[in-house]
């Protein structure tokens, strides 16, 4: 039996829930707006036009204009870029390695297990939040920093999901298998249980896709974040609330699409939980 | 005792779990020799720590909650409990193999079944994908799987339990191994398919001169496959003999308790006989014999606590616990 792509894909597909298409789309088109975005406008992000001041939704300016004459619906589209970015790498370079630390202390357990979980649980007793600030304020605001302080944290949730995981996989028979086999740890490790623990992770990492461009937006909007002329959603949205009652689109259409981002997200995050769960339920029950 | 023919020997093998505070003697002075050749079962009821003593022969207890007291598995002259990890490997990766008793669990789910039989092929030789994937597919015909071209990439929920058992001795014999551990290989089969994987099984052993042990409760595939039986009881061995000598002249109580409660086709009985009561604690210590409690008829020696336990050989080849041999 050969493998033939374009069967795989329409299995796949079949097999994928209402939520997990609608999400997938709605991520897909936020992906391209962030791709062509000097196609969609002819403005420029940072130009400040002071002829067209806080100007109401119009078809010249889709989303408006905020106070300093800058084309919301461009900074927007342009911002998208930025926020995916980030909600990108302070999502998956933490779990690469927040994955690879739980799978081997729960693999080996003992004096490593222990330092490690003692770490995670130091760094899991203070809110993300807080702790996320409490960097930033040593190292000062900005988005390296921002990417430092995440990668110092965020891997912990990875590594306990993981370890908890490994604990009941490792005792399977099949690990014993692979062992009588002779193979060595890190094959064992990375071959033979990962595939099966890591789908927790990859559902949680979607969740945490939405609270890394949220944490983002929420730093930017404390000013701990993207600065000023950059465009970013949570900056725009701190921004025009000096004028929600004068201009309320300033603040209401970016803050739109980070709900729109956060819902695609969810969406995918639910749709794959089902389809994991489905697959897992089948394989357990035979 | 030793001699050139021996494969693998054991000697006075303790193995303990730690839980709780608590100690569980799993298993107490076992000394055992494997011959060339030679299938070697090992009986006892649930507990009596047959699959423990199999488990320590390539030492996969893991270790904090299994302690090796005392003793040694010598295998080629060298002591397996003592060997560094990467040693352990290379004896685990080309001369002792393994079956499990659960082929379903046996194989990763998530993984095509050829797969996971290449990727040890791959392991092993450097060759060619093509070349590993004809080797897999001479393995699989081997243990006799019709159409392995299709069944080579499916999943391990799409075969049934006979073939993954098939698939899981292809595995077992890929470097032709010296010595074969099957742990109650059949137990989770059923009776048809039994007969089958047994008899592939035998030819294998036979073609490659391998040794093997073989787990099992159930007496009658015992008497069938093996060339000696050892008899297993709480953590001890009570009686090792050829097979013959043990089904027609059992010496130990136990054994001849576990003969008479096979029943028997075309004879009429009211009521299987049994052997009363039940296995000792393990958390504790035994010194003296372990099998007064149930015994029926125990010997005035025994009763007084005066013999120590230890295999004695009455006849050639014939070991017995010196305690119960006048035992009634």
């Amino acid at each position: 039996m050969k493998f033939n792509l374009l069967i795989f894909i329409k299995d796949e597909y079949r097999s994928c829930s209402t939520n997990l298409k609608i999400g997938i789309s709605l991520f897909f088109f936020i992906i391209l707006i962030g791709l062509f975005a000097p196609f969609l406008t002819s403005f420029d992000p940072l130009y400040q036009d002071y002829d067209s001041l806080l100007l109401p939704p119009s078809f010249e300016h889709l989303f408006g204009t905020d106070n300093y004459g800058r084309d919301v619906f461009t900074r927007v589209v342009y911002a998208t870029r930025l926020d995916l970015e980030i909600g990108f790498y302070t999502t998956y370079v933490p779990l690469i390695y927040g994955v690879m630390i739980g799978a081997y202390s729960g693999y080996f357990g003992g004096f490593i297990d222990t330092i490690m979980m003692r770490i995670t649980d130091t760094a899991m007793a203070f809110p993300f939040l807080i702790l996320i600030i409490f960097i930033l304020s040593i190292l000062g605001p900005g988005i390296q920093n921002i990417y430092i302080s995440v990668f110092l944290v965020a891997w912990t949730m990875y590594a306990r999901l993981v370890r908890a995981e490994m604990l009941v996989e490792k005792n399977k028979d099949y690990i014993m298998a692979a062992q009588v086999l002779g193979y060595g740890s890190n094959r064992i490790i990375f071959k033979h249980a990962m595939p099966n623990i890591i789908t927790s992770s990859i559902i949680f990492s979607m969740f945490d896709f939405v609270l890394n461009i949220l944490l983002v937006s929420g730093l930017s909007f404390l000013g701990l974040g993207v600065q000023p002329p950059q465009p970013e959603w949570g900056a725009m949205v701190a921004e025009g609330r000096d004028f929600i009652l004068d201009a309320w689109w300033i603040t209401t259409l970016p803050g739109m699409f980070i709900v729109i981002t956060g819902f695609a997200l969810c969406l995918i995050g639910d749709g794959l939980s089902e389809r994991f769960g489905k697959r897992n339920q089948y394989t357990v029950s035979v | 005792m030793s001699n050139n023919n021996t494969v693998l020997s054991i000697n006075n093998l303790s193995v303990n779990f730690k839980v709780n505070e608590s100690k569980i003697f799993a298993n107490n002075n076992i000394s055992l020799k494997l011959n060339k050749g030679e299938i070697l079962g090992i009986v006892g009821e649930s507990g009596s720590g047959k699959t423990v003593l199999c488990k320590s022969v390539i030492k996969l207890l893991s270790t904090p909650p299994a302690e090796y007291i005392e003793g040694q598995i010598i295998y080629n002259n060298k002591d397996i409990l003592s060997l560094s990890d990467s040693d352990l490997r290379e004896i685990r990766k080309n001369e002792i193999a393994m079956i499990f008793q659960n082929p379903m669990s046996s194989f990763n789910p998530v993984r095509t079944v050829g797969s996971q039989i290449i990727e040890n092929l791959y392991y092993k030789n450097k060759l060619t994908r093509i070349e590993i994937k004809n080797l897999c597919l001479d393995l699989l015909t081997k243990v006799e799987i019709p159409n392995p071209e299709l069944r080579y990439n499916e999943y391990p929920h799409q075969w049934s339990g006979g073939m993954l058992q098939r698939a899981a001795i292809a595995m077992a014999i890929r470097n032709s191994p010296k010595i074969l551990l099957a742990d109650e290989p059949t137990t989770a089969l059923d009776v048809t398919i039994q007969s089958q994987i047994l008899a592939l099984l035998l030819n294998i052993q036979k073609k490659n001169n391998m040794s093997m042990i073989f787990i099992s409760h159930d007496l009658a595939v015992v008497s069938q496959v093996c060339d000696r039986i050892a008899v297993m009881y709480a953590g001890k061995l009570l009686e090792i003999a050829k097979t013959k000598d043990l089904f027609n002249n059992p010496k130990h109580p136990y054994t001849r308790g576990l003969l008479e409660a096979i029943p028997r086709i075309g004879k009429e009985t009211k009521k299987l006989k049994t052997i009363p009561g039940d296995l000792p604690n393990m958390s504790e210590k035994q010194t003296n014999c372990i099998f007064r409690s149930r015994c029926q008829r125990p010997s005035l020696d025994c009763k007084e606590g005066s013999i120590e336990m230890g295999l004695i050989e009455i006849y050639p080849e014939h070991w017995v616990d010196q305690c119960c041999v006048n035992c009634g």
